[in-house]
């Protein structure tokens, strides 16, 4: 494994580091990486770092970056909106790995702001074979609600339980005069509605991309096994992605143990993908 | 358009140049952000980082910091020691020699890089603690600390980052996870061997212990500022010894709410405004 700091780009703003396997030719297809929140290339707890050498001894190539204004990439002249300049950050990774390495497919793997920005990328750019989404968008249910209750009560005094059962009538009557639902209060107003996002994952599957959502313990909003499916009952994408939810693995991927199977489910997952992805050469935007 | 940049790759067109360095078994990877060459050169900096999540705190601020200086007469090398960042290494290849040796390679690179005659340290936390103990065998040492609230005592280090990785566990999985505080509290070697995701050898967590108060003796001829929290008692009693060995330190007092040891979740990044204007001022001339 060997890896090359380079700047790239189309003013050389953008800062990537290149993590190559020993073995030649690498595997035909590319893995990119990026930051998650603000947090440089390397990822929280350089997980990027751990899921790159993993990624290599598996024969393949990848490139953690820092998009445009963050970590050590510097601002990009153009004036446009940050999602449309991630978008057009990560197609300037792909076009320099395809002169420099000859890639023309890439799985693109994100983690929180990463995941939204991994799948803008890959509703943009065919090139993109596979996409990681973790802790992406998330769609709580009324049955989310209801665990996120039954954790907090469960571990309240009674002191606390009297408190909270005032509080709860509260809003309960605040809610009822607002008409708010019992799965909005996480839902992010830059995050797409339910029927957007059901919209994105069919295009993605039936452009043939494998889709990998993974989520943590999230207890406002993910907190249980088969909340996606709940989310998107009957939705025919649900049949072709691969969903899990990790409990014992936190928003960050903390303890050590937890990185460990973080990074083996990740780039065992990125291997498989290559290993089933069409020889064809696709063209770059949609 | 791109470029790799691979260590002998020198050239003042573009802001910083990113590059690796270092034996072929320990490749580090460094930033290089050359002086505006219409101000000349007056010095070099070179940034010594902390340990783990407080590394990752402070990237921007040092980021920023290099930036600045570099648009006027300073160069600065900003670099991951190894085992840590972009750099080759696990986590748990980190230990306190190496990365002595590791900065001063850094510091050889910079001096080599920029040509520069007058060379300033500046270190944050565990890199103040490191830049004290590696800038005495060089043969053409830095001319000037700067240690930015530094450790001073390295057990109390390691407990604080054993308190710190319990917090951030309540604060990741939420309060009513598993025991944590009680095993804190009734194991002394519980959590030892990681810290807010970074694993910690036992190699390293013994040089931490080892890491006393009395051990960080100023070296002699050089030039040492210490920043800080004048109320910090540790490092007021630090300085006061230094002075009564002879070895003066000059105190900087400064009070900010950067909390070094912090994992609070993913956007946290700062760069505080206070302590970005008193580095400038200390290093732009």
């Amino acid at each position: 494994m060997h890896e090359t700091p380079i700047l790239f780009g189309p003013d050389e703003h953008l800062l990537g580091v290149i993590t190559a396997p020993q073995v030649s030719p690498p595997v035909p297809v590319g893995c990119l990486l990026m930051n998650a929140g603000v947090v440089h290339r390397i990822g929280p707890h350089r997980l990027n770092v751990k899921v790159a050498r993993a990624l290599a001894a598996r024969g393949v190539v990848s490139l953690r970056m820092d998009l445009s204004g963050l970590g050590d990439s510097e601002p990009a002249r153009g004036g446009g909106n940050y999602r449309d300049q991630a978008v057009e950050d990560v197609q300037a990774a792909m076009d320099f790995l395809e002169r420099a390495q000859g890639l023309r497919r890439f799985v693109v793997v994100g983690i929180c702001s990463g995941a939204v920005n991994a799948y803008w990328t890959a509703l943009a750019d065919s090139r993109i074979v596979g996409l990681l989404m973790f802790d992406g968008f998330a769609y709580p249910t009324a049955k989310t609600a209801l665990v996120r209750r039954w954790t907090s009560l469960h571990h309240m005094s009674w002191p606390q339980l009297a408190g909270q059962a005032w509080s709860l009538a509260r809003r309960f009557i605040t809610r009822a005069h607002d008409g708010e639902g019992p799965d909005s209060a996480s839902a992010s107003p830059k995050q797409p509605s339910r029927e957007e996002f059901r919209t994105a994952m069919d295009t993605l599957v039936a452009r043939g991309v494998s889709v990998y959502l993974v989520y943590s313990h999230a207890i406002k909003a993910h907190n249980y096994a088969g909340q996606l499916r709940d989310a998107f009952r009957g939705a025919s994408f649900l049949r072709t992605i691969r969903y899990d939810y990790i409990p014992h693995i936190d928003h960050t991927v903390t303890p050590i143990a937890a990185q460990r199977e973080f990074v083996e489910t990740i780039s065992g997952w990125v291997a498989d993908v290559i290993a089933v992805s069409p020889q064809r050469a696709p063209s770059r935007t949609l | 358009m791109g470029r790799s940049l691979g260590a002998g790759v020198f050239g003042h067109a573009v802001g910083m140049i990113p590059f690796q360095f270092g034996s072929p078994g320990r490749r580090l990877f460094g930033i290089y952000h050359p002086h505006d060459q219409r101000a000349g050169l007056a010095s070099a900096v070179l940034l010594c980082n902390p340990f783990g999540q407080e590394a990752v705190r402070v990237h921007r601020f040092f980021r920023v910091l290099a930036q600045r200086l570099s648009r006027g007469a300073v160069d600065v090398l900003r670099f991951d020691a190894f085992g840590t960042g972009d750099s080759m290494g696990d986590d748990e290849d980190g230990d306190i020699d190496g990365w002595c040796l590791d900065l001063r390679n850094a510091h050889m690179e910079l001096v080599r890089r920029s040509g520069a005659a007058r060379v300033t340290w500046l270190g944050a936390r565990l890199g103040a603690r490191l830049a004290l103990r590696a800038c005495r065998p060089l043969d053409n040492p830095a001319q000037r600390l700067l240690l930015w609230d530094p450790v001073l005592d390295g057990a109390a280090y390691l407990e604080t980052l054993r308190l710190k990785h319990v917090e951030a566990l309540e604060k990741s999985y939420g309060p009513f996870g598993p025991d944590w505080r009680r095993r804190l509290a009734e194991d002394a070697d519980a959590f030892a061997g990681e810290a807010l995701g970074f694993a910690l050898s036992p190699l390293l967590r013994r040089q931490l212990d080892a890491l006393d108060f009395e051990s960080a003796t100023p070296p002699p001829g050089v030039d040492i500022h210490v920043i800080g929290n004048p109320t910090d008692t540790l490092l007021q009693a630090w300085l006061r010894g230094s002075r009564e060995r002879g070895r003066p330190v000059q105190f900087a007092p400064l009070v900010h709410n950067f909390d070094w040891t912090a994992e609070e979740a993913l956007n946290t990044a700062l760069v505080p405004a206070e302590p970005l204007q008193r580095f400038m001022s200390m290093l732009a001339d």
